[in-house]
């Protein structure tokens, strides 16, 4: 799969390497180039250096026929929009999004994205766990 | 009307201001703690701390009872995200600075459709500067899609003896009025054009260029 990756920070980071790692074909676009540092000296693919929401960056880094596209920037309207640009200009057919505030969750979801909210679902794990008493 | 104005940077101070003075409800969002301290010692009760492309904070500011919602900060995913939240409540005109024109269309996919960048206003009018020396553009309408001109005929010009109707302008662009000897004349198709006349055009911007070859701008208009 050719895969795009929004923000290397360390989710951004972390999932290039592991998806790398699965033998997808990934590019991280970050707009700081020192986030780059966080990646494994093993990782091959890859790094743009530019801002995600940028039409001119995301087809340098190949959004034109790329199979998936994650948002992991550290602002939500960041992702929104370079999510809307990936699946509206260049019809990348899947989008995951990280988000950090839940209240959007359900604005992703109208436009057909996955959403993942850390705080949310560590905390739903964490009321599960209690509600289990373990 | 009541107008939300996201964002408190120049452009918003300068806006809320002036639609208060000219009678409108106004209420300004910054979402930065320090800049809206700083602001509220002066402006009180006109801003109001809050992240403006979060749904929940323009229902909170009263969004859904909103004539218009105008996002600009100085950041176009943020304007986006404020607009998309307004279209979700259903304001019904939502207006957005984009500062940078390669962001206009996506603006326009998520259907935003009013979007005003400064910058492509300001490169719309130094283009006809430098590559239309020939005619004067003074002033740009509807963010700077449309340009009203005005154009000198020189004694010998081509199109001196030419009717109005003549003129085969390009598709949009009128003769809206014609200067002769001080006077403005109504323009009328049968009108015949005089050496000395001024012919005040509007047109679509894209048509601009193509004016240029069907005025023969380049022999008979001399830049005033």
């Amino acid at each position: 799969m050719k895969i795009l990756i929004i923000g290397c920070g360390r989710l951004g980071g972390v999932m290039a390497e592991y998806l790398e790692e699965d033998g997808n074909d990934v590019t991280v676009v970050d707009k700081r180039s020192t986030a780059f540092r966080l990646l494994l000296p093993t990782f091959r693919g890859k790094t743009i250096l530019g801002n995600g929401i940028d039409q001119d960056i995301l087809r340098e880094a190949g959004a034109e026929g790329a199979d998936l596209m994650i948002v992991a920037s550290d602002s939500d309207n960041t992702n929104i929009m370079a999510a809307l640009v990936g699946q509206r200009i260049f019809h990348i057919p899947r989008i995951m999004a990280r988000i950090y505030h839940q209240s959007r969750i359900s604005s992703y979801q109208e436009y057909g994205m996955e959403t993942y909210c850390p705080t949310a679902l560590v905390a739903g794990m964490m009321r599960e766990s209690i509600k289990k008493g373990a | 009307m009541y107008v939300i104005v996201v964002g408190a940077g120049k452009v918003g101070l300068f806006l809320s201001q002036a639609l208060k003075e000219h009678g409108h409800e106004v209420l300004l969002v910054e979402k930065d703690l320090d800049k809206y301290d700083h602001l509220f010692e002066k402006w009180g009760e006109l801003i109001s701390l809050g992240d403006g492309s979060n749904t929940q904070t323009l229902v909170r500011l009263g969004a859904e009872r909103a004539n218009v919602v105008v996002a600009v900060t100085g950041e176009d995913e943020d304007n986006l995200a404020v607009s998309l939240a307004a279209k979700r409540l259903s304001v019904p005109r939502i207006i957005a600075r984009v500062n940078n024109p390669k962001n206009e269309e996506i603006f326009k996919l998520m259907g935003v459709q009013r979007t005003i960048s400064g910058t492509r206003i300001l490169f719309n009018m130094v283009e006809q500067e430098v590559e239309m020396a020939a005619v004067l553009p003074f002033l740009a309408l509807h963010r700077g899609e449309v340009e009203a001109l005005k154009l000198e005929v020189a004694a010998d010009s081509a199109l001196v003896g030419q009717k109005i109707s003549e003129l085969g302008l390009p598709e949009g662009a009128i003769v809206s009025g014609l200067v002769r000897a001080d006077r403005l004349l109504p323009v009328k198709p049968e009108l015949v054009i005089e050496g000395g006349d001024w012919l005040l055009v509007i047109a679509p911007s894209e048509v601009i260029l193509t004016l240029e070859s069907c005025l023969h701008l380049d022999e008979c208009f001399e830049k005033s």
